[in-house]
């Protein structure tokens, strides 16, 4: 191939430049098109490392220069964690570790950093774990912490930046970086938002998951494509009792009152009668085609309005809330983090313990303060929806008590995982309560059989 | 702007019409409105019940579609400033509640010492906990609420929400063009130009478009429709993406969108802002203006950023910062075909280009700004030579 290729950052895109021979060549591996409304040759963003690769004259489009070492202090690594360390190195610097939570996917993450010294940047899905880098961070490296989001907006040696941030700004700021790490990756297998990876030069890689999509799946492919294969999978089993703490699943069922019961049934039938008559009529079909075919009339609308409030019901009965504060009082000298289906039960259960809530409504201000009282002992409990399902790191909670979720085997292993990391003489226990014979139950059901494939501990 | 899910399109036909509020629904907007404003200092949960219980199945029986009825709830709700019915502000309750609770107080106790401290009752500490979420807070209703305005703002929240998940925006004008391509410009999309009989048509996208269907310049199409709206005529068609359909939406100078947008001033960038500030600030015999007309060069339109003009001569001048050289030269062959004889071009220096820059009267460099006295210089010699 001949060296005469010029690569410009242009718009979370790349401008080539260079004789055609070579722009043909180069066209045969990397996604090159010719761009009519500015007359000239286009490639994606994280294409970059592979059109560099092909020997370009000019600078590459991300910045050449390195930290200093000096501003690293090398993060001391488990076994399992310098084996995911060498294997992503392996790689070339581009891959997916698929570590269980709980097992140090952060300290792994921080030691590739430490290993590239580069101006880097770190993808997070929440504002929460903004903070939570930060302070990780700050253990270890002694140069600029930027954070982008939340209501921050500064760069850095290692910029932090929450994934809304990234897909809002990558386009400008796209060619910053010359490594990029993506907590929780798993949320780009669906294709969503990706404009975020997409946009972005950066040629070292490194994604972060327990919960990687199914291997041979489209989610799969996709992250290959934006961030490498999956170098390392290690499953909850294989560090239950040796890297993470013992665990005990308790589960609990509970009953509708009649009240309730009544209410659920009457809400609940209009639903069922018009589903059976929809599969009757096309069977096989999902449910996104359920909701679709009865959100075409009046009385498919209700029915859906119907059995949206008696999954309500069965989420939060009022048995369900009073197992949950006995629970409380049984572990009030531990620290217990309480998961709820929906941020209303989030704020119920709040409301009748006493309780702080983090949830995508609390300031940044009411968090930190939440959080910090938590650490320091002063909070023994938090309730949450789903800002704690992913990446919330509190080493000191032993209890989950888990009250309903919504989306299925993923969430529910990221939430175990909150309360396994290793502490001496822990042992780690969640309870799981369900409302029996209503859809609380069969969705209970349903990602007990799924997570029993994963881990025969969570059976 | 509505969200997807409150979005409805006339889809029967082959392209795509918004569905408009249009004067047969004057009379359910305006029970609608009347409605909201008698249920001023409720709270919004509350509130959002008794509307979906009681005042929806109303305004669907005066005629109105549920999405359009729920299209300008939402348009209402957002607009509305709701407030937080709480001598005390709920955030310092919990700063004190939560500790107090994780001594293991029993919960009467807990309230009682707080509300001491605050020196409210018990029951107002429990009521007061949550009391700033939205749900919680009491509605105050929105300014301006005349049916005619709150139509017109419908109607231009749905046509953005379309926007908001489309890809690719086409676009014929007969007017403004010029401005309204620097408006899109500056807002980050990239623009594809064909003439057409009395104006022009332009495409417009981002540059990711280019590699697959993104809804990322969504927002930016969006912010783009008012600039549009202001043409005497234009035909807009917007390929989106809406519950997982492609379809072509078209919008056109005779919809019920409002009209008294004005294009936003700060369309210039920073480098063409200052040459105009000196420009205009300079004692010259040149008048100089912004707004010009597309300029035809063989098959390609360009806009010149400024026109001089000095009697009869007239010249043109074009600020070229952000281009690729290959660009650059394509365009400027076009130009050369042509025979413009009064261009002047300000080339930037971060292009690189070496030499004169063929097809252009005259060219001159800069770094960061343009000095305008020496473009004058280059103006009057070029005026000559063109004479």
């Amino acid at each position: 191939m001949g060296s005469s290729i010029a690569v410009r950052f242009d718009r979370g895109t790349l401008c080539v430049e260079g004789a055609q021979a070579a722009l043909d060549a180069l066209r045969v591996h990397v996604d090159l098109k010719w761009d009519p409304r500015t007359l000239g040759y286009r490639a994606p963003a994280y294409e970059a490392a592979a059109i560099v690769d092909a020997r370009t004259v000019g600078p590459p489009p991300w910045p050449e220069e390195d930290v200093p070492a000096t501003a690293w202090r090398a993060p001391e690594l488990r076994p399992y964690q310098n084996d995911a360390l060498t294997a992503w190195r392996a790689f070339a610097g581009r891959g997916v570790i698929v570590l269980p939570t709980g097992a140090g996917k952060t300290r792994v993450a921080l030691a590739a950093l430490h290993a590239v010294r580069a101006p880097s940047l770190v993808l997070c899905p929440t504002r929460a774990l903004l903070e939570q880098w930060r302070r990780e961070l700050e253990v270890y490296f002694s140069g600029r912490i930027g954070v982008v989001g939340d209501g921050q907006m500064s760069f850095g040696d290692v910029t932090i930046m929450t994934y809304e941030s990234a897909y809002r700004r990558m386009d400008t700021v796209g060619d910053r970086f010359r490594m990029l790490v993506v907590d929780e990756v798993h949320n780009f297998g669906g294709g969503g938002r990706s404009e975020c990876l997409e946009m972005c030069t950066a040629p070292f890689r490194l994604g972060l998951t327990a919960t990687a999509p199914e291997v041979g799946s489209a989610a799969l492919g996709r992250l290959d494509r934006l961030v490498g294969p999956v170098v390392c999978d290690i499953g909850l089993g294989d560090l239950l009792g040796t890297h993470l703490s013992d665990l005990t699943i308790v589960r609990l069922p509970v009953e509708l009152s009649a009240e309730e019961a009544e209410a659920y049934h009457r809400e609940y039938a209009p639903f069922a009668q018009l589903r059976g008559e929809l599969v009757k009529s096309a069977p096989g079909a999902d449910w996104q085609a359920l909701v679709q075919a009865l959100s075409k009339s009046a009385a498919g609308r209700d029915a859906l309005q119907g059995f949206r409030r008696a999954v309500e019901i069965a989420s939060l009965p009022a048995a369900k809330r009073a197992r949950a504060r006995n629970l409380l009082a049984q572990h009030r000298d531990d620290t217990s983090l309480v998961f709820t289906a929906s941020t209303d039960d989030a704020y119920t259960v709040a409301q009748e313990n006493l309780i702080p809530v983090i949830t995508a409504e609390t300031t940044r201000r009411e968090r930190d303060r939440v959080l910090s009282g938590f650490r320091e002992g002063t909070l023994r409990c938090l309730v949450s929806a789903r800002v704690l399902n992913e990446g919330f790191d509190v080493p000191e909670a032993r209890i989950a008590i888990l009250l309903g979720g919504a989306l299925g085997a993923r969430e529910q292993l990221q939430r175990i995982g909150r309360v396994l990391r290793k502490a001496p003489d822990k042992h780690a226990v969640v309870y799981e309560l369900f409302t029996r014979g209503t859809v609380d139950d069969r969705r209970a059901q349903a990602r007990r059989r799924q997570l029993a494939t994963r881990c025969a501990a969570l059976r | 702007m509505l969200p997807a899910a409150l979005l409805c399109v006339d889809a029967s036909a082959s392209a795509a019409r918004p569905k408009y509020l249009r004067a047969m629904d004057e009379v359910w907007v305006a029970r609608a409105l009347s409605e909201y404003r008698d249920r001023e200092g409720m709270r919004r949960g509350d509130f959002d019940e008794a509307w979906s219980r009681k005042v929806e199945p109303m305004l669907l029986a005066a005629g109105a579609r549920r999405r359009a009825a729920d299209g300008l709830k939402y348009l209402l709700d957002r607009s509305a400033q709701d407030r937080i019915a709480s001598a005390v502000a709920p955030e310092a309750l919990r700063a004190e509640v939560f500790p107090l609770a994780a001594t293991g107080l029993a919960r009467d106790q807990v309230l009682a010492n707080v509300a001491a401290q605050f020196g409210i009752r018990a029951e107002d500490v429990e009521a007061a906990l949550f009391a700033d979420l939205p749900r919680a807070r009491e509605v105050v209703v929105p300014a301006a609420l005349d049916a005619a305005t709150w139509m017109e703002r419908y109607n231009l929240g749905l046509v953005q929400g379309l926007l908001l998940r489309s890809s690719l925006v086409t676009v014929d004008l007969q007017d403004l063009a010029r401005s309204v391509v620097r408006y899109a410009k500056l807002r980050g999309l990239l623009a594809l130009f064909q003439p057409t009989e009395g104006g022009v048509r332009m495409a417009l996208s981002g540059p990711l478009s280019l590699f697959r269907n993104t809804l990322k310049y969504g927002h930016a199409l969006a912010q783009f429709l008012p600039a549009v709206c202001v043409s005497a005529g234009y035909h807009l068609e917007a390929r989106c993406s809406l519950a997982e359909r492609e379809m072509t939406v078209v919008v056109t100078r005779g919809d019920p969108l409002p009209r008294v947008h004005a294009l936003p001033k700060e369309v210039d960038s920073a480098v063409e802002k200052a040459l105009l500030r000196d420009l205009r600030r300079m004692k010259t015999r040149w008048t100089v203006a912004r707004e010009t007309v597309a300029l035809r060069a063989g098959a390609h339109l360009f806009f010149p950023d400024f026109t001089l003009t000095s009697g009869s001569r007239r010249v043109f001048v074009e600020v070229v910062g952000f281009y690729t050289q290959e660009y650059l030269r394509r365009k400027l062959a076009a130009v050369a075909a042509a025979g413009m004889g009064n261009l002047v071009l300000c080339v930037s220096d971060a292009l690189d280009v070496e030499g004169d820059v063929p097809g252009a009267a005259a060219c001159m460099r800069y770094r960061r700004r343009v000095d305008a006295a020496a473009l004058i210089e280059m103006v009057e010699q070029v005026a000559t030579a063109d004479a």
